[in-house]
């Protein structure tokens, strides 16, 4: 196997596939760049709220460190700062290569994007002020909201006349599950802001909407970009054609369906009936999963299919193998068993009894962990690092740090999800046994979780330390193409001097 | 990376496939839709405001949490009896001998009219009283006036009249008594005592 993410042979397509990687080189770094930097700012303030759970002393002097405060502002520096501008870009470019066709306006997707990142800033400034809005997944204040909305509208128009543009005019699974969470996060994003923060609707119906778009922006938005990028590594990064593109169709149509609907607490305090529709969405749910993993597992397992015109046969290794084969690759497959490990429990965590059973433990957060980090986050990173060295047009300054990052940041989320489902699940059975054993009051079963709670503080260390080593190669290999690209002007612009001198 | 991998057949490579979606997978996705119709019917309450978990349907809410009518003013005042007599009188109605007088079986609380009642509620009472031929007065009631409402009072005396466990059985109380007496002895700051009580006609 040749170096991570070495970019030594990339003819993909002649000239074309350069040119357009070149197309996007200013929205994706101004996506990518900002994006890695607030990356590894939300695990630091991940880290602090991680570690106030076992010494809540820590750093309590302050009334922007607290808690309250620090949980948010890091989850919304990953979600707002980290995963959208990641996918965006990321579905910029595989329109742009899939489409064979250069993205459509890049200056206007790059003040997109940035105007998207001033967004967050105020958001997060807003969060540590205290003016949040209270609603977890959207705490940012207002005025950010409306600054994300034109950043989006920007990026998101110009991706969508990209696609337009394309000139292979046919459009794939990959092309599908894109498109589809780029239109539904703006849709429930602004739904979610209009009803429960602009005109904030009344009682019950705050909660619900306010789960509805939990559910539809941590589950399905999430599952919509990261299965987008899983299939574009299938099919064109691996280059394994899907065994039935039809029925993976059919999964997107049965999720957008039926998960659009789940994500409220079986013993929600809500009238039974909004309950009883998410519990029968979230069973119904398996059709889509069932239909996922009969294109996935048979796509993955398959070998080479024997070259038609009579070509050699170099290798006969399975999908998988192939897949597997780079880091970015692998990262994007350990998002995938991630994300169908998550799905199958989100399923059995569907049936009111379980749900009821694991409810307000950390058997959830890990669930949640689960979908955000080891299958969204991992996939992101994988598309980082197949796509910005192209897009730079030169290799990793330092590419054995690709692969100690894909190494830090999988035991680091393993750290944290494994102990904290398990300490969880001990938790959940310690409520259930409440009858019997009076004496267990919510503090002692609370507290009977710490020593999870300090180990998945180490794995959050993992995830800060492979954050940092992200935005350090990915910000140095912009600079070094920055400074490449400027020397080549430079030398350009001397030659046509000195030729217009020699001339006369 | 491996260059092989980057010449990888595109889309337009591949050969068009006639997979289809399979039947049975059509077929689970109506069995699971026919189970959740059945089990919306049974669980969901069929889009009433008024049914939440645990309960099923309104028929369970109305089994289970009777209400309606009096009936509600003696819930409620249930409740108002939990929340600021019990201290005093106890949960059973018995007082606590030489300090707190009883309610159950007394003889103030069932006087036919309620008048004296509402006004020990709203305004306290202090001082030297015989209750069910005992002594009181070491201790002092404090008025209600100003943290319970109208509805408070008339729920609360009523609960405390209707109580059949406590042997007691009079007619119940209502918020227009309560607010007829508050506006009468509204100027009043000192806690009643019980000769002044006496002189009182039970139904001013
Ligand atoms: C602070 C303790 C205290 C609280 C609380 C209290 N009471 Fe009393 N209550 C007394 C005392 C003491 C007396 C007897 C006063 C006396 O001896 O002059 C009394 C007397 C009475 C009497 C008349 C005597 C009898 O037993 O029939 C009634 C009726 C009564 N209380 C009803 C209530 C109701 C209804 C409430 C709740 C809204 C209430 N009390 C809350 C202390 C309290």
């Amino acid at each position: 196997m040749n170096a991570p993410g070495s970019t030594k042979a990339t003819p993909l397509h002649g000239i074309a596939s350069d040119a357009i990687d070149a197309s996007c080189r200013m929205p994706l770094f101004v996506l990518f760049g900002v994006a890695a930097l607030w990356l590894a700012a939300s695990s630091v303030f991940g880290l602090i709220a991680s570690i106030k759970f076992h010494s809540p002393t820590f750093l309590s002097e302050a009334g922007w460190l607290t808690y309250g405060r620090v949980y948010p502002a890091a989850k919304s520096m990953f979600l707002y700062g980290f995963a959208l501008p990641a996918a965006l870009g990321t579905t910029l470019w595989i329109f742009a290569r899939i489409g064979k066709v250069g993205a459509a306006q890049p200056f206007f997707i790059a003040a997109g994007g940035a105007l998207w990142n001033l967004g967050v800033l105020a958001g997060v400034i807003g969060i540590f002020a205290g003016h949040s809005t209270g609603f977890e997944n959207m705490e940012m204040p207002r005025y950010a909201a409306v600054l994300l909305f034109f950043g989006f509208l920007l990026i998101g128009i110009w991706t969508l006349v990209t696609l337009h543009e394309r000139r292979d005019r046919r459009l794939g699974v990959t092309q599908w599950f894109l498109l589809a969470a780029l239109f539904w996060f703006p849709w429930i994003y602004s739904t979610a802001q209009l009803l429960l923060v602009v005109w904030p609707a009344r009682g019950t119906a705050q909660a619900v909407i306010h789960w509805w778009f939990s559910a539809n922006f941590t589950v399905l938005w999430c599952g919509l970009a990261g299965l987008g990028v899983v299939f574009y590594f299938i099919e064109h990064v691996a280059g394994r054609p899907l065994h039935n593109s039809p029925l993976a169709v059919f999964a997107l149509w049965t999720s957008l369906l039926f998960v659009s609907w789940t994500g409220i607490p079986a013993g929600a305090p809500v009238p039974a009936w909004i309950p009883t529709l998410s519990t029968i969405a979230g069973v119904v749910s398996v059709v889509p999963l069932i239909a996922l993993a009969m294109v996935l597992v048979p796509t993955l397992r398959a070998t080479d299919v024997p070259p038609s015109a009579g070509g050699e046969i170099t290798s006969h290794r399975s999908a998988w193998c192939r897949l597997t084969s780079t880091v970015p690759g692998r990262l994007v497959a350990s998002g995938l068993v991630a994300f169908l490990v998550a799905w199958v429990v989100q399923l059995i965590c569907a049936i009111p009894s379980v749900n009821g059973f694991v409810q307000f433990t950390w058997f959830t957060y890990a669930l949640s962990q689960l979908n955000l980090y080891a299958f969204l986050a991992l996939t992101l990173f994988g598309a980082i690092y197949l796509i910005a060295p192209r897009v730079a047009g030169m290799d990793w300054p330092w590419p054995k740090v690709v692969r100690l990052h894909f190494w830090l940041a999988v035991i680091g989320i393993a750290l944290i999800v494994l102990p904290l489902a398990a300490g969880g699940l001990l938790q959940a059975s310690k409520f259930a046994s409440k009858a019997s054993h009076p004496e267990l009051s919510f503090v002692t079963v609370a507290n009977g979780t710490l020593h999870f709670l300090r180990i998945s503080s180490i794995g959050e260390v993992l995830l800060l330390l492979g954050h940092v080593l992200l935005a350090g190669n990915l910000l140095t290999l912009m600079a070094r193409c920055a400074r490449a690209r400027l020397a080549a002007a430079y030398e350009s612009a001397v030659a046509e001097v000195r030729t217009a001198e020699v001339k006369p | 990376m491996d260059p092989s991998l980057l010449n990888a057949p595109e889309a337009d490579e591949m050969e068009p496939k006639k997979d289809v979606v399979p039947v049975w997978l059509i077929v689970l996705m109506v069995m699971l839709l026919y189970w959740g119709a059945v089990y919306f019917d049974r669980q969901g309450g069929w889009f009433s405001p008024q049914v939440y978990a645990p309960y099923r349907n309104l028929e369970e809410v109305r089994a289970y949490q009777p209400g309606g009518g009096a009936g509600d003013l003696f819930e409620l005042g249930r409740s108002v009896y939990g929340q600021t007599c019990v201290a005093c009188h106890q949960a059973n109605g018995l007082g606590v001998a030489g300090q707190f007088p009883p309610l159950a079986d007394s003889e103030w609380v069932n006087e036919p009219e309620p008048g004296r009642l509402i006004r020990i509620v709203l305004a306290g009472l202090q001082g030297p009283m015989t209750v069910k031929g005992q002594q009181y007065g070491a201790a002092t009631m404090t008025p209600f006036a100003p943290i319970l409402s109208d509805q408070q009072i008339a729920a609360v005396l009523t609960y405390v009249r209707q109580n059949a466990d406590w042997g007691n059985k009079a007619p119940a109380v209502t918020p227009e008594q309560v607010a007829a007496v508050r506006e009468k002895i509204a100027n009043r700051s000192q806690p009643f005592t019980a000769p002044e009580l006496l002189s009182i006609s039970p139904a001013e």
